[in-house]
């Protein structure tokens, strides 16, 4: 994780300097170098906290509480089971429909959408300008 | 020096958050409980659109009351949260599938789009149904021996948690209809007046059956409605109850934009009153009183300096993104 988080600053630090050259959105190997580091947030997301959960044992509060002190009396292992299972089956189809949505959204591109005049719903003040321009003409005037 | 009494203030505090959860989350998830019957596409598109802004900022106050439940009244979470273990989970699963369809449904190809309506439709209904089993296996009370839960897994599934849950089905229903009322205009408007109808009725009803039970749950409740003088003292409480209901159906007729939600929240406030008259002083009913449970009073007072700092904030920011987002939702702003 902390060897990412190194690797992460380098990039940046090259970024900084090609952004200084103003050859940032040109440079051809720096690109594919960001393309490379896609994974690597999630990489260091995960691998911090395998560090942690490992790292605590065998306590839950460190040196006060074990784990093994802390488990609720009432709890079977069976419930633990089924309750794991459950989340298993969770994460199975939220994952790979969100990766799904994300390959989808990736393959149809950027889009060349205008910026809405409303960006948000709800009673909106027409900005000056726009009023101005005849853009706010149908828009609903706060009282 | 005597030591200053944290407990009423966290007690408050506690009462305070799991309330704001109740209307909060209710009304939208009670939008999600109306969603499948709704008249159209166009209508659902809508319906999605008026709770989209809010809905995450809603339930902030679940883990608000979780968290203060925790670190304030560190036994009674000990003993509940166990105890309801798989309502909890079931809870937590539709929660998910609920709320990944606010970011997917309008990405999903029209003909996959069936689907998360009926993620975000059966996912408002078993959370909704499983804090409704939680409610009811709350106010029976546990099987508690010392600080130990000793009851089993399904425990909660009784006939009476049973009631609470159908009982919260209708509850959030009436709230998220006249949410729509508020928020819609034409003829999903009426749609959300004639659901709104029928879910008073039932609200009516279960309140009454509710009501009616509880008292047999023990002989302190009992003894708390029923004994001279309380009985004088409460007796405004279904009786403010059933005048509100009227007023509220009333408010339905005359076609009222914003007086059938207002009505509805305080129909949830009696509601809420009615249920911490039964319970009081007890964090655990029937067992554990809120000063056997809560955490150590250096504890109480640490953990009250940030909150007091947090609560203002969490307040402001809700009031400032409903002020931004009010008004009625049209077909052609987009959350995205």
């Amino acid at each position: 994780m902390v060897g990412i988080g190194f690797l992460m600053l380098g990039v940046i630090v090259i970024a900084s300097w090609l952004r200084w050259k103003g050859r940032l959105y040109d440079t051809d190997w720096f690109l594919r170098l960001c393309e490379a580091c896609l994974p690597l947030g999630f990489i260091a997301v995960i691998a911090g906290w395998i560090t942690t959960e490992v790292g605590r044992q065998p306590w839950v509060v460190y040196g006060l509480l074990r784990t093994a002190d802390a488990v609720t009396p009432s709890l079977t292992g069976r419930n633990v089971l089924a309750s794991l299972i459950v989340y298993i089956g969770v994460y199975l189809v939220v994952y790979p429909v969100t990766l799904y949505y994300l390959v989808l959204l990736v393959r149809a591109g950027p889009l060349a959408t205008e910026e809405p005049e409303q960006p948000i719903e709800g009673l909106q003040r027409p900005l000056p300008a726009r009023a101005a321009a005849g853009l706010g003409a149908g828009m609903e005037r706060a009282p | 020096m005597m030591a200053f009494d944290f407990v009423p203030l966290w007690t408050l505090i506690l009462g305070f958050g799991v309330f704001m959860y109740v209307l909060m989350d209710g009304f939208d998830l009670g939008v999600g409980i109306l969603f499948r019957r709704a008249p159209d596409d166009a209508a659902r598109d809508l319906m999605i659109n008026s709770v989209a802004p809010i809905w995450d900022g809603n339930e902030t106050w679940l883990v608000l009351g979780g968290v203060a439940l925790l670190a304030a009244f560190p036994l009674a979470f000990a003993i509940i949260l166990p105890a309801v273990y798989f309502p909890i989970l079931f809870m937590l699963t539709a929660l998910i599938f609920r709320g990944i369809t606010f970011e997917l449904r309008f990405k999903a190809p029209a003909h996959a789009r069936h689907r998360w309506d009926a993620a975000f439709h059966y996912g408002s209904l078993v959370a909704t149904l499983a804090q409704g089993f939680v409610l009811g296996a709350f106010v029976q009370g546990f099987r508690v021996e010392g600080r130990f839960f000793v009851g089993g897994a399904f425990d909660w599934l009784t006939p009476f948690s049973a009631l609470t849950a159908v009982s919260l089905v209708l509850g959030y229903g009436l709230l998220g209809a006249t949410w729509l009322i508020m928020k819609t205009e034409g003829m999903l408007q009426d749609w959300a007046r004639r659901q709104a109808r029928w879910l008073l009725i039932g609200v009516v009803l279960a309140m009454g059956a509710v009501s009616l039970w509880t008292p047999f749950l023990g002989p302190k409740i009992m003894a708390r409605w029923f004994s001279w003088p309380n009985i004088a003292f409460l007796s405004p409480v279904p009786l403010v109850t059933f005048w509100l209901a009227l007023a509220l159906w009333r408010a339905i007729d005359r076609r009222s934009e914003f007086l059938p939600f207002l009505g509805a929240i305080a129909l949830f406030c009696m509601g809420y009153i009615g249920l911490a008259i039964s319970l009081w002083p007890n964090i655990v009913p029937h067992s554990i009183s809120l000063w056997d449970a809560a955490a150590a009073p250096r504890s109480q007072a640490f953990l009250l300096l940030g909150t007091l700092f947090l609560l203002p904030v969490i307040v402001g920011y809700t009031a400032w993104s409903y002020w931004v987002f009010r008004g009625k939702v049209r077909a052609e702003a987009g959350y995205h």
